[in-house]
């Protein structure tokens, strides 16, 4: 009975082990990181949602500087060097193969991987409620050029979304 | 004396009412009728079948309470902030596990209804790895979800010997494959090897033959998908008949070898039914000039070589056992006829596919006739096997598998080729009369065995 017991709470304990680990990179970036706003925009303009997600696109995810990382391969892991620009938004101050070994104080590194030509940094998907999709989606429509997103990055370069804002509207699930 | 004797709720259900009819005839006394009684616990029956419909209401109430919390949650799910979200969602996960822990396994008053829990305990965690995912916009590829809920599952079933959660675990980790398969070309495929080397395990450990006949479809199926659509270029159909065709032979050969073991018997049945399905069917699909002239048109021997090392294996393991088989005589009189229609099959398939090659042009080319010459002789085969074997099993099943396969080979080729409508009729008209008439020869034949052995 012991025995059984013991495998019992170790299974349970693996169970919730693998609940902790998917969300945790997610929870550290949100608890220690640091809170950069970038410019956004839906990924497909004529079809905004995928199920209960809006696909993003975020102006860091093509940066028009170095454009060599557009050469690399499939896969490759980037690193982007955002610093703050004149307004609240936060812009890719360079681009690089490997982690850069030490950036200016205003900036921040965060972590992505080239992918279908672009970088993607896990956070390109939204959640949005159901009684919120059609409000967001057509807020989304008009305003396309006007979203942006918060966003906390973490000492490892990992991301976490917080908010997606249009105009002076904050949406946040 | 042995305490009890396993033996079917139905058998003893029977024997219950004939003892009744024995001890009115005289033809036993009480005394003697209360051995059999005690011998093959017959005053069990009735407590079986109340168990048994008391696990059937267990699992409906558990599903219908879940679905009402579930509803509930998600009536006022927006409203949650996400730290009440997780605490709800892993505390649903616990109650289950651990209610269902304490009614199986320490107060032992409803097992079943225990295990029932501890299943959907492993189902919520699956919902959970989900739902988190949306709590943190994590909008990973679904397989990476779906491989965590089945570890978290093979884990719980190892731990508290549970089939029903090894069978979630087959079921979502195959699933995942199909998702991660279908994601892009992929040249090494793990999946088949770590399903055979996770389940399989359980399956004999345990002796449960549902986890053995969900673990050899997913590994035979993942190892054809694989083949198909990963690395398969120019014809898939070929390489995909001559992978089913070597599947069959393997997992038939195991069926012998099982069949010759003690304590996995019960495997051989379930093993051997795949390997005679998959067989049928490939060389049914094979027998149409339509597949055929795919392969012929599409053939190309040289483009993606490495469809060549996953089927050369299986082939290989198949020969060795094969070989094994034949060097022990490990087939029994009973299986003889099917065993050796089930290996000529495949030689003639493969005897087809060697001599359709010629060479054009210095390019390698397929004779399309000698395929499909090959398969419909492989059908016959088949079919004639099903039925022979079917008189030395005295096995209404086999009989009518044999006889609706050939119903079905000649019924395919007149509705294939363009023939005379009166010749159609009259095919069609014989393959009905023959039908009838063959069941009613097999039923004689089964009526007079019976009197003879009695």
């Amino acid at each position: 009975m012991n025995r059984r017991l013991t495998f019992f709470i170790i299974a349970v304990a693996v169970q919730i082990f693998i609940l902790g680990a998917v969300p945790a990179g997610k929870i550290y970036a949100l608890c220690t990181g640091k809170t950069v706003i970038l410019k956004t925009a839906p990924y497909d303009p004529y079809t905004i949602m995928s199920g209960y997600y809006v696909n993003l696109s975020h102006e860091i995810s093509h940066p028009q500087i170095q454009s060599e990382w557009q050469n690399w391969p499939e896969g490759q892991r980037v690193w982007v060097v955002l610093k703050k620009g004149d307004g609240e938004i936060w812009n890719v101050a360079s681009v690089h193969n490997s982690r850069p070994k030490s950036v200016p104080e205003d900036c921040v590194i965060i972590k992505g991987k080239k992918e279908d030509y672009r970088i993607v940094y896990g956070i390109e998907s939204y959640f949005i409620p159901e009684d919120a999709r059609n409000t967001v989606e057509s807020d989304l429509r008009t305003n396309r050029t006007q979203a942006r997103v918060k966003v906390k990055v973490d000492s490892l370069g990992n991301a976490a979304l917080v908010s997606l804002m249009i105009q002076d509207r904050v949406y946040k699930y | 004396m042995k305490d009890s004797i396993k033996v079917s709720n139905h058998f003893r259900k029977e024997l219950k009412q004939e003892l009744q009819i024995w001890q009115s005839d005289g033809i036993i006394t009480p005394d003697q009728s209360a051995a059999i009684n005690q011998r093959y616990m017959l005053d069990q029956t009735a407590w079986e079948s109340r168990n048994i419909v008391l696990s059937a209401i267990y699992i409906i109430g558990v599903v219908l309470v879940a679905a009402g919390i579930i509803s509930f949650v998600a009536a006022h799910w927006d409203k949650i902030t996400p730290s009440v979200k997780i605490t709800v969602i892993i505390s649903f996960m616990l109650a289950c596990h651990l209610s269902g822990f304490y009614l199986w396994k320490i107060s032992g008053k409803s097992p079943r209804l225990g295990h029932a829990l501890i299943a959907l305990g492993t189902l919520v965690f699956g919902a959970n790895i989900g739902l988190l995912a949306q709590i943190f916009h994590i909008k990973a590829n679904f397989y990476n979800g779906m491989y965590a809920w089945a570890v978290g599952a093979v884990i719980m079933a190892y731990a508290l010997e549970s089939v029903p959660n090894i069978v979630i675990a087959v079921i979502v980790s195959f699933i995942a494959f199909c998702g991660w398969i279908a994601d892009g070309p992929h040249a090494f495929c793990y999946y088949p090897f770590v399903a055979a080397a996770v389940f399989l395990p359980f399956a004999y450990l345990h002796r449960s033959v549902l986890t053995f006949i969900f673990s050899f479809l997913a590994i035979g199926i993942s190892i054809l998908i694989y083949i198909d659509i990963s690395i398969c270029y120019g014809d898939k159909l070929f390489k995909f008949f001559l992978t089913s065709m070597g599947i069959g032979l393997l997992y038939f050969a195991y069926g012998l070898l099982s069949a010759r073991t003690k304590n996995f018997k019960s495997f051989a049945a379930p093993a051997m039914v795949l390997a005679v399905s998959l067989t049928t069917l490939s060389s049914y699909i094979m027998s149409f000039e339509t597949s055929v002239e795919e392969i012929k048109v599409k053939f190309d021997l040289f483009k993606g070589e490495l469809w060549a090392i996953p089927i050369a294996t299986i082939y290989i393991i198949a020969l060795f056992m094969w070989i094994y088989v034949f060097k022990s005589m490990l087939f029994s009189r009973r299986l003889r006829p099917l065993s050796i229609s089930m290996l000529a099959s495949t030689i003639l398939v493969l005897l087809g596919i060697f001599f359709s090659f010629y060479c054009k042009n210095d390019k390698f080319c397929i004779d399309s006739f000698t395929i499909l010459i090959s398969a419909n002789l492989a059908c016959l085969v088949l079919a004639v096997g099903l039925i022979i074997n079917s008189f030395r099993a005295e096995d209404r099943r086999i009989f009518w598998a044999g006889i609706l396969f050939t119903a079905l080979i000649i019924a395919s080729r007149f509705l294939e080729y363009e023939t005379d409508l009166l010749l159609k009729a009259v095919v069609f008209i014989a393959c009905g009369v023959g039908l009838i008439l063959a069941g009613v020869s097999f039923e004689n034949y089964l009526k007079k065995r019976r009197l003879i052995n009695e």
